[in-house]
């Protein structure tokens, strides 16, 4: 048998909470283990007997007779009890011990009113869920509970929260909640103790649950009306609530608390005769209510009126007083919030009306509001007000409709200024919008007779086009209209828009649904379309404000139409496409201008939302074929590359625009991201094979054409599938469902766009023996201006279409071939090109590569190879393979060999950077970026040729004397200069180094391991060459900065969290060491200046928090770097350092900020500086041509410099004490002063600020 | 200041009827709907970015900026106003702007226009002071601060002449005669009360 009197004197006698819980425990399963005979419980509850016993008469005596000490061992001991109950399995206790144990705790309430209240409530609350607990003795623990009377307000807080929850969790349970009703009746005298027990209560905690205690009462139970107003009486008093601190150490908030007391008002509709009184008068104050209160006034009627159970008893009795009321507080409302919420609150009350009670105070409404819109003064109000009743229901509002309609046209006709039109026209668009809001809704939501009522206010609307807008509109459209004229034409389009929206049915939207008379709608299209013709091509400076916004009004208004009216497009785009034909009669310059302004218009018109007709593609497809094809003609007819470049942008709006509606319009979104990339949720859709489905696009979409010759590609197996003469090719692949049907056309249309752009900007040679195949530009690129920005836009449209793919349909597409053959894998070599196949015959340029890219590469160093197919020699070719490779969902290497030695090929031709010597010299920048793109999807370490290359590249690059490389080097190296004729050998050194260090960047971002140990040794050995070491310093920026090639829509960059922490204490911080000159001597003053350029350039792409432990090395770095550099770049990014290590206000930059103030005041006239520098022992030349930009007096740099100078300075004032800075003030100021004359307005203003600051310091 | 307010109802503007340069700048970008993914179907590619070493190519958003958008311009009379209307007036507790005592068209720069940047040429700017009434006892003490501002803000080859608008004030010569006495203004700033009169008034410019 258990000891419990040993568990309870451990208990009582622990001060540990761990320990107490430990002997609870223990008791509780001593409890339910031991024999049942011993009657276990019993004993337990006599184990406390000693502490119980001991006060039994001095509780009743008086609290002054007895020792704290046995006070708290007695409210241990009940704790104990308490504890153990917790613990004890709720289906363990029979009837007869819940009794027991209610009547023994319940007494506690009595007779222990100073530390027994918190346990006995705890184990009441226990018991109270305990299976054996029957809902009569509810009242029971009601009573004892109630039975404190007065000593109730004396508990702590925390005891009244364990009782109110006690009481919560009683009056909740439906079994219990039924015997009190079912005893105590309407009266609910239970009720009654409790308010008189816990009123006056203020403890934000207790009153959260006794809200909710009362909440639960009024809905739940039914008390009689007395009762209520008793309750609603100790609710209201607390009105409105609010927190003396908004951080009570609980956490709870004044808005819980609002929301809580909320819910009691809007708990039953039997308050509501209490409740909209109550709040009417509170808001008929006026001016003595804050904005605040006002607002809580509001939201709880909103509550109140929303919750409302039984409209007829609840709102219906006070619906007038409320109206008249709300409507005082829109028309004289001087804060916006207040008044929108009121808004609100009207919607709502005439949401609870309907029928005769709807009519009778919708008749109200007009009666105040519909002579207030003959009056400028009064129309906004009554907007408001008007709105916000017909925002109620779909009764209310074609009440409203009726009614108001009329009154808005004769009020129009007789308008006193354009500020009334314009808000006369306003509301009448409003009521538009709601109409359109209304009939939109999902079919759920509206009865028959809702949508009956709406249908039936259709003709009211349709009056609208010429009662209301035709006349404003055809004043404004006018070339000589007023300013005044345009405003408000601005708004009748905005109506005529709305019209076209408005719809006959509420399930289907169909063509002809619209409300609209089709020769209505013709008349309106035709004239909206010939304003926008004719005003679209106008400068911005050429038109007003109010011209512009018209503009924007018609575009706006012509794409709703043409959603709806969809052969009003093609027309449109007709008469477009036929004036840019009829502007290269006049020259290529007015039809760049021409496109620049129409093509996106077209594009927003026809793509920015879904057409009503079954063919949601109809217009995208219209616009890119019509813009391919012009674009065809204008290539043919030797247009400059700059009109080429607006079709390429025209393209990639219309792609976008129609894809963001698309988006928009499909309930689930286009693409999801999993594992292994995006899914479309295309997967084994047919069309997606490499065979099909150009064919298929080209059967499906006829009008797309086709730039170049097919004729001479390769019919893929697929395509030779069988159809019927009488079935186009195409049927056969449809998808069965709608959405995949749309999602899958449009991604093919995507693709198949760019694939003829691709394929009109290359063509296939062989060279001039007809022994090489290869891919090269078209003879469209004769080398002029812009040819290269067209490149890149074409290249950018393959980007998009193929990011938009799916991971399935990318691999199932082939498309990682394609980056070396652009789209031109399928074409059949012939002629001169077919003798390089072996076998001969009809070969293909996929055959072909089958056997020309592999994995394995063995490279004679001292003549590398040109690479097979598309040696990305040109730079405009690179940026097409560019618009592939980019967006591909790669995440392994590729196990077929021809896809591993695509990229394998890839890396050896970026390290090579060979340059094509026909062509004039130009970076091959964005090969840089596909080498980081690449090397950041795949693991690099598993292409260990590529990292070797890589290493041997980088280290021959940074060997500055030819008597430490080995023959391979010297080879590589003698190669690299071959390549690069007439730039000095420390540039060569430099680009051989840059493809290194941007497949490094890649690759660090997901670094694991160690494979790039060597390569970075390189690297931070780079800054150490006295000749070359200060162009490595400035490309250390490279590894470090955020690039947007690594993140493409669908492929986001492979980041490991910790990776710039790693990447600093690896590359920066043995550079950082470098970067002070040694007193010894050891290191040259030059190669720490470069060292220290290096880690400028890395540190200002990383966070403080990295290099924070090493603040005091890097300040005394910036020092010098200012102190000795010219006035350049690196002055600026060590000041940008600075200012950011001072926001921090670290101790550690306290000794510092003499020279930090020295430094900045320095560069404020940088003659000054230049001669203070040369005091330098610095070879002065040789940093003059380390530094970018440095030196020069009229560098755009230092204005830069200055104002952040400047910046740093003002700030130190914030950032550090007084005290500190104090004694260099009168010479900052005196300094600051000279520069207050500066050229640069932001200089001045921010040596204003500067001195303003400094100036306080002093006084 | 002892005697109260002397005005008690002056014509106040608000800060959106102040002149200010932003109003000047009219936007040039282009702004409609139809331009709204202007800024990713253009965005310069990262392959011409500085870091790749071809910053000067062109494109569609033009050459890169090294300046950050600063430019050379001189001081003009928008700058003196911006430097001198956010004085507190001494009764009121609003600025010398708000209560138009200084209006920008009572501005003067004499610059000569061969030099207009050069920084040892001598140039005048002339302030017109409007008093908020015609007998306003604090005219010389706003025109002495003004004096002040300025005299601290503008480099040392500006000369500032501080004036009472003509018809504006029943003493106006006086008034001019005390602000253009530079012994008189030197004594006025021995004297501590009047310092911190000033002090107070200036604690609002930025």
């Amino acid at each position: 048998m258990t000891d419990f009197r040993t568990l309870a004197l451990e208990y009582v006698l622990s001060d540990e909470p761990e320990k107490q819980k430990r002997s609870a425990l223990n008791a509780a399963s001593a409890i339910q283990s031991d024999p049942r005979p011993s009657n276990p419980v019993l004993r337990w509850v006599q184990s406390i007997g000693s502490w119980i016993a001991a006060d039994e008469g001095s509780a009743d005596v008086g609290e002054g007779g007895e020792s704290t000490g046995d006070v708290i061992a007695r409210s241990k001991a009940l704790a104990f009890l308490a504890d153990t109950i917790e613990a004890l399995d709720s289906e363990f206790l029979n009837h007869d011990q819940v009794s027991h144990l209610i009547s023994f705790f319940g007494s506690m309430f009595k007779i222990d009113h100073r530390h027994g209240i918190m346990p006995a409530a705890r184990a009441l609350s226990r018991v109270a869920s305990m299976k054996a607990f029957k809902p009569t003795q509810a009242d029971r623990i009601i009573q004892s509970v109630c039975g404190l009377g007065d000593d109730f307000k004396a508990q702590s807080p925390k005891t009244r929260a364990v009782v109110y929850d006690l009481i919560s969790q009683i009056v909740s349970q439906p079994d219990a909640a039924g015997d009190l009703q079912h005893r105590y009746g309407a009266s609910a005298g239970f009720m009654v103790d409790l308010l008189q027990l816990c009123r006056n209560e203020r403890d934000p905690m207790c009153l959260l649950t006794w809200f909710g205690i009362l909440r639960k009462f009024l809905t739940e139970y039914s008390p009689s009306p007395e009762v209520v107003t008793e309750i609603f009486n100790v609710f209201s008093a607390y009105f409105p609530i609010s927190l003396r601190s908004s951080h009570h150490p609980s956490g709870i908030t004044a808005e819980d608390l609002k929301v809580a007391l909320r819910d009691c008002f809007s708990a039953h509709h039997s308050v509501a005769g209490q409740a909209f009184p109550f709040l009417i008068e509170r808001l008929d104050q006026g001016e003595g209510l804050t904005a605040t209160v006002k607002l809580d006034i509001l939201r709880t009627l909103k509550a109140c009126l929303q919750k409302c159970t039984d409209a007829n008893q609840g709102v219906i009795p006070f619906a007038d007083k409320i109206w008249t009321s709300l409507k005082y507080e829109v028309r004289n409302g001087e804060v916006e919030d207040a008044v929108k919420e009121t808004l609100q609150v009207i919607g709502a009350l005439f949401s609870r009306l309907d029928g005769d009670n709807l009519q009778r105070l919708v008749h109200t409404v007009q009666q105040d509001c519909l002579d207030d819109l003959d009056n400028p003064t009064y129309t906004p109000a009554a907007q408001k007000l008007l709105l916000a009743v017909s925002s109620g229901s779909p009764s209310a509002f074609a009440l409203v409709a009726f009614a108001a309609l009329q009154p808005v046209k004769d009020s129009l006709r007789h308008a006193k200024s354009t500020d009334h039109t314009v808000s006369l026209l306003n509301l009448l668009n409003s009521l538009q919008e709601v109409r359109c809001a209304r009939m939109q809704q999902s079919t759920a939501a509206l009865t028959p007779h809702h949508v009956g009522v709406l249908q039936r206010t259709e003709p009211a609307f349709v009056s609208l086009y010429r009662d209301v807008f035709s006349q404003p509109f055809q004043q404004a459209i006018h070339p000589e209209a007023s300013k005044e004229t345009l405003i408000i034409g601005e708004k009748a389009i905005q109506g005529l828009a709305l019209l076209f929206k408005q719809q006959h049915s509420v399930t289907c939207s169909q063509i002809g649904d619209s409300i609209l008379a089709p020769e209505d709608a013709s008349e309106i299209i035709s004239d909206l379309s010939s304003f926008l013709l004719s005003r679209a091509f106008r400068t911005k400076d050429e038109e007003s404000e109010e011209a512009l916004a018209l503009l924007q009004a018609a575009i706006r208004a012509l794409q709703a139409a043409v959603t709806r009216i969809p052969d009003a497009f093609s027309k449109l785009v007709t008469d477009s496409f036929a004036i840019f034909e009829g502007a290269t009669n006049v020259s290529f310059e007015e039809l760049w201008t021409r496109l620049r302004s129409m093509l996106p218009k077209l594009a927003f018109i026809g793509c920015s939302e879904l057409p009503v007709s079954e063919d949601k593609l109809q217009h995208s497809v219209l616009l890119l074929s019509s813009l391919l094809r012009q674009l065809q003609s204008m290539i043919n007819r030797k247009a400059p590359a700059g009109v080429w470049a607006e079709y390429a942008i025209g393209i990639h709006t219309t792609m976008y625009t129609f894809w963001v509606a698309c988006e928009n319009s499909l309930e689930r979104p286009v693409r999801e991201k999993k594992v292994e990339g995006y899914d479309t949720g295309l997967k084994d859709d047919l069309r997606f094979s490499p065979g099909r489905w150009v064919r298929y696009v080209s059967s499906r979409f006829s009008s797309l054409p086709t730039l170049q010759d097919e004729s001479m590609v390769k019919t893929l197996e697929d395509e030779n599938e069988g159809t019927s003469d009488s079935e186009p090719y195409y049927k056969k692949l449809l998808a069965t469902e709608s959405r995949q049907q749309l999602v899958g056309d449009m991604l093919l249309v995507y693709l198949f766009v760019a694939r003829q752009l691709y394929r009109r900007a290359t063509s296939i040679i062989s060279s001039e023996n007809a022994t090489t195949i290869g891919i090269r530009l078209s003879e469209d690129f004769q080398g002029k201006d812009n040819e290269y920005s067209y490149a890149v836009l074409i290249s950018r449209v393959a980007q998009f279409a193929i990011s938009r793919l799916g991971f399935w349909e990318q691999n199932q597409l082939r498309l990682l071939e394609q980056v070396p053959a652009l789209f031109r894998a399928e074409d059949v070599l012939v002629d001169g090109l077919g003798s390089e196949a072996e076998s001969g015959g009809h070969q293909s340029l996929r055959d072909v590569m089958a056997s020309k890219f592999t994995p394995e590469l063995e490279i004679d160093w001292s003549n590398p190879p040109s690479f097979p197919i598309n040696p990305l020699t040109n730079e405009c070719l690179v940026l097409l393979a560019f618009g592939i490779m980019a967006p591909l969902q790669l995440t392994t290497i590729p196990v077929d060999p021809m896809s591993s030695g695509i990229i394998t090929r890839l890396f050896f031709a970026g390290l090579l950077s060979r340059v094509d010597p026909t062509l004039p010299p130009q970076p091959l920048t964005s090969l840089m970026s596909l080498l980081m793109n690449v090397s950041n999807k795949i693991p690099l370490n598993e292409l260990t040729n590529v990292l070797d290359s890589a290493r041997a590249q980088i280290e021959t690059a940074v060997s500055d004397a030819h008597s430490k490389m080995d023959l391979q080097q010297s080879e590589l190296l003698a190669w690299h200069v071959s390549q690069r004729a007439g730039q000095s050998i420390s540039e060569v050194r430099k680009l051989m180094a840059r493809p290194v260090l941007y497949i490094t960047a890649g690759a660090l971002r997901r670094y694991k391991g160690n494979y790039l140990k060597a390569i970075l040794a390189a690297i931070i050995r780079g800054p150490a060459d006295l000749e070359a070491g200060h162009m490595f310093a400035s490309d250390i920026e490279i590894l470090f900065k955020e690039s947007p090639v690594l993140q493409t829509d669908s492929h986001p960059r492979v980041v490991n969290p910790l990776w710039r922490q790693r990447a600093y204490m690896e590359i920066v911080k043995p550079m950082l060491d470098l970067a002070l000159p040694k007193k010894d001597g050891s290191t040259s003053m030059t190669i720490a200046a470069n060292y220290s350029i290096a880690v400028l350039h890395a540190l200002r792409n990383l966070s403080l928090e990295i290099y924070e432990d090493d603040m005091e090395q890097i300040i005394r770095m910036i020092i010098c770097v200012v102190r000795m550099l010219p006035l350049s770049l690196e002055t600026l990014y060590g000041l940008q350092l600075v200012k950011t290590i001072c926001q921090k206000g670290s101790d550690q930059v306290t000794p510092f900020l003499g020279s930090i103030i020295d430094i900045c005041t320095s560069v404020l006239v940088p003659t000054e500086h230049e001669r203070k520098r040369n005091r330098g022992a610095i070879n002065l030349e040789a940093l003059h041509a380390m530094t970018k930009d440095g030196g020069s007096k009229n560098s755009p740099l230092i204005p830069r410099i200055q104002v952040l100078a400047l910046e740093i300075l003002r700030d130190l004032t914030k950032h550090y004490e007084a005290r500190h800075l104090r004694n260099e003030a009168p010479a900052v100021v005196r300094r600051l002063g000279r520069i207050l004359g500066d050229s640069y307005r932001e200089t001045r203003a921010n040596a204003h600020s500067a001195i303003s600051a400094w100036h306080n310091l002093i006084r | 200041m002892d005697g109260g307010v002397e005005n008690a109802n002056p014509t106040i503007l608000s800060h959106a009827e102040l002149p200010t340069r932003q109003n000047k700048k009219r936007s040039t970008g282009k702004t409609g709907i139809e331009h709204q993914y202007d800024h990713i179907i253009l965005a310069r590619p990262d392959y011409l970015s500085p870091l790749y070493g071809t910053d000067d190519v062109a494109w569609f958003d033009g050459p890169l900026d090294d300046t950050d958008g600063l430019t050379q311009e001189p001081i003009d009379e928008q700058e003196i106003y911006d430097l001198i209307s956010t004085i507190s007036d001494p009764e009121h507790p609003l600025s010398l702007g708000q209560l138009a005592v200084v209006n920008l068209p009572d501005i003067y720069i004499t610059r000569p226009p061969s030099t207009p940047l050069e920084p040892n040429t001598l140039v005048t700017v002339r302030v017109e002071v409007t008093p908020t009434i015609t007998h306003c006892s604090l005219a010389t003490v706003i025109g002495l601060g003004i004096r002040v501002r300025l005299e601290q803000a503008l480099p040392p080859n500006y000369r500032v002449d501080v004036r009472i608008k003509e018809k504006t004030h029943s003493q106006d010569d006086q008034v001019n005669k005390q602000l253009a006495d530079k012994e008189r203004v030197a004594a006025a700033m021995e004297n501590e009360t009047l310092r911190g009169v000033l002090d107070k008034m200036l604690e609002t410019c930025v």
